[in-house]
């Protein structure tokens, strides 16, 4: 079969690899009908994440339909549709019935090399390199699902795979990084970076009851559909000062919460745009805390942090005074996407959001390398990629080139 | 403890903080092993490269410290000598030393203790009841090729240690207390010399069983394999801990979380070698 696979930083190519089989009773195999790149596999993309080999095959955000069930998985049957979780969750271990899944303490065959980083080790994901388990990810024609009991959920036929594809990371992403600021009527919410996560943050916050919403970007057509679709005030730190123009817009206060949607690799202008990346240059920090240093800052007095952006490793220049002193709660993890399936496909029944909106670009899995490049350098005003296997080319295969030069 | 090796009885083991624990489980005897796998150490050697490194330093050393005046050849060569051969005491000496430390060691007290834990959750009787029944040793820990039952506790035991290492050995279980623990030691003639215990505590708060494995066994390797090992998490205890997760998953999930058997696209040649490794 065709799958994507990471060859090395800035290197993703397409491959023929055998299919997946059955290796566990509680597995299922599902042939993919929908995939997409998710921000978290640029930073795969551009060689942050340690662990990863080449040759391992990408994607975590992926639906299709079940080929064929271990003995084990009693729920599901050959023919259904189904939208899969990023995080491999058992279902019976302390975290996953405390609705922790993506703190499952069985699912990952490498635990030990997250413990040597990080203490413990969270969850196996899918193609998120081998200190998260190593498995195989959905960028692909099918892939292998572990505990497919657990994780999977069916969707009705009336929906399309747009409609529902992001159900499988990016928006209950979105929504528990709202859920998270514990949103009280009449507060205002900050959300740093508007690309898919940061735009579901957005609407997940006016879902859950908050009066204002303002996201802060500095690509125009994101901040269009943060405004457009999601209804949100919107700031262009190329154009003011965030921290300062927050304090205006809130009467001086600042923000109730700020949300970080944008991760280890932030960007920005000035002095600490240019330490962050000497110093990661120079491998003295892994990450680039661009935007929680400016959230934590702009944040009013007793105010949520949360942080659904990726870091891995080590960050520098922290404002640790500020969270004792200002009485910060911060809050953050990996998405436990099984605990919010259920209630996040009843709102998209009911017709109150349709997450589709995020999308800007649908290819055919054979552009991936394209694609990548496309959505890393945000040309072509990419927001959102969706890749469907199989899909027909209706023109000549672009270049890696073709996307054209870095941004940063 | 005794800490002259002549007051120890050869081949016993000192107590520990886990036999402490349980009172009852005397300090197993263990006989040595007739491969013997514990690496002697070398004896001391001047080699020419030795010679040349003594050189080396002394000359090194006699540039740095000797008195600057010597404007005579023959106090310069003097000199120079005294340093080298000062360089060359030394060296012998610490070797020495360091030669009749490890046979001391290596011939009483120089077993390795190990010690680890999970929490299961599970009720301790279900936990105990899975690892009494020695079939099911192999599905959690997958280096043993088998274990077979010879009856009234004993049992035999066939392990593939990584390397091509082929370890057999007769256990007897020495205490076995159901739902608590189960203590064990290797008997005579055995590769691997060791005596362990497995706990079953009940975890605090109701939250399942923790499951604690305490045990002494022969070294196996040199300092340098073990950390090697170590940095590969492939010694004794990393083994133990791993197979004690599996253990926790087959309990919990009833599988074994694995990757083994999956696609992947063409690897390195260094991707090769550790998928190699990883499954031994």
């Amino acid at each position: 079969m065709k799958a994507i696979c990471w060859m090395g930083t800035e290197d993703v190519r397409i491959q023929d690899v055998p299919e997946p089989r059955i290796l566990n009773p509680r597995d299922a195999i599902i042939r993919i009908t929908s995939t997409a790149i998710c921000g978290s596999d640029v930073h795969l993309y551009d060689g942050y994440i340690p662990t990863m080999m080449s040759g391992d095959i990408l994607g975590h955000e992926f639906m299709g339909e079940v080929v064929e069930v271990g003995p084990g998985v009693r729920n599901l049957k050959v023919g259904d549709r189904v939208v899969n979780p990023f995080p491999i969750a058992c279902g019976a271990c302390f975290f996953c019935r405390s609705e922790m899944h993506s703190l499952c303490e069985n699912s990952n065959p490498n635990a030990w090399m997250a413990e040597k980083l990080w203490g413990h080790s969270p969850a196996g994901l899918f193609g998120y390199s081998h200190m998260l388990g190593g498995y195989a990810g959905g960028q692909a024609e099918y892939v292998r699902v572990p505990f497919a009991d657990v994780g999977p959920i069916k969707v009705p036929d009336h929906l399309t795979d747009d409609q529902v594809l992001f159900l499988s990371d990016i928006f209950p992403t979105g929504y528990m990084a709202a859920e998270n600021c514990n949103i009280q009527p009449g507060d205002t919410v900050a959300v740093w970076g508007c690309g898919p996560v940061g735009l579901f943050a957005i609407a997940s916050a006016f879902l859950l009851g908050a009066e204002r919403v303002i996201a802060i970007d500095r690509f125009p057509e994101r901040l269009r559909v943060a405004a457009e679709k999601c209804h949100a005030e919107t700031l262009n730190y190329e154009d003011t000062d965030p921290q300062e123009s927050l304090r205006e817009m809130t009467g001086g206060r600042g923000p109730d919460a700020c949300i970080d949607a944008v991760g280890m690799e932030g960007h920005a202008h000035g002095f600490f745009g240019t330490y962050d990346r000497v110093k990661k240059t120079l491998r003295m920090q892994t990450d680039r805390p661009t935007a929680l240093r400016q959230a934590i800052l702009a944040c009013r007095n007793g105010g949520t942090v949360s942080i659904p952006g990726v870091y891995g490793g080590f960050v520098d220049k922290i404002p640790f005074g500020a969270i004792v002193n200002k009485a910060l709660v911060i809050r953050t993890g990996q998405t436990h996407v099984q605990k919010y399936l259920r209630p996040l496909l009843d709102l998209i029944q009911q017709g109150r959001i349709d997450p589709s909106f995020v999308i800007s670009h649908h290819l055919p899995l054979e552009d991936a390398p394209y694609a990548y490049r496309m959505f890393r350098d945000k040309q072509d005003e990419c927001v959102k990629v969706v890749l469907k296997p199989g899909a027909a080319r209706n023109r000549p295969a672009p270049t890696v080139a073709a996307a054209g030069q870095p941004l940063h | 403890m005794a800490t002259d090796p002549a007051e120890t009885t050869a081949g016993m083991i000192p107590p520990t903080p886990g036999y402490e624990r349980s009172p009852g489980v005397e300090p197993p005897v263990l006989h040595p092993a007739p491969t013997q796998l514990a690496q002697r150490p070398r004896p001391f050697r001047v080699t020419p490269g030795r010679a040349v490194g003594w050189a080396a330093a002394g000359t090194a050393l006699a540039a740095v410290f000797a008195p600057r005046r010597l404007a005579n050849p023959a106090e310069r060569n003097i000199t120079l000598i005294a340093f080298v051969a000062t360089v060359a005491a030394v060296d012998v000496a610490v070797n020495l030393r360091k030669t009749a430390r490890s046979r001391i060691s290596s011939r009483s007290h120089a077993y390795e203790l190990l010690e680890q834990s999970v929490v299961v959750d599970k009720p301790p009787s279900e936990c105990y009841a899975f690892w009494h029944d020695l079939r099911n040793l192999p599905r959690f820990m997958p280096l043993l090729e088998s274990v077979e039952d010879l009856g009234s506790g004993r049992s035999h035991w066939v392990l593939n240690a990584p390397a091509g290492v082929r370890l057999e050995w007769d256990a007897q279980i020495t205490r076995d207390e159901p739902g608590r623990l189960i203590g064990w030691r290797s008997l005579p003639n055995s590769n691997l010399a060791h005596a362990g215990v497995v706990r079953f505590e009940p975890a605090p708060g109701d939250r399942g069983t923790v499951v604690r494995v305490v045990a002494h066994y022969q070294p196996l390797m040199t300092l340098a394999g073990k950390r090697f090992a170590r940095f590969l998490h492939s010694n004794p205890d990393a083994r133990v801990r791993e197979d004690l997760r599996r253990f926790k998953q087959l309990l919990e999930t009833g599988e074994v979380a694995t990757t083994t058997g999956q696609p992947s696209g063409p690897r390195s040649l260094v991707g090769r070698a550790i998928n190699k490794w990883s499954q031994v």
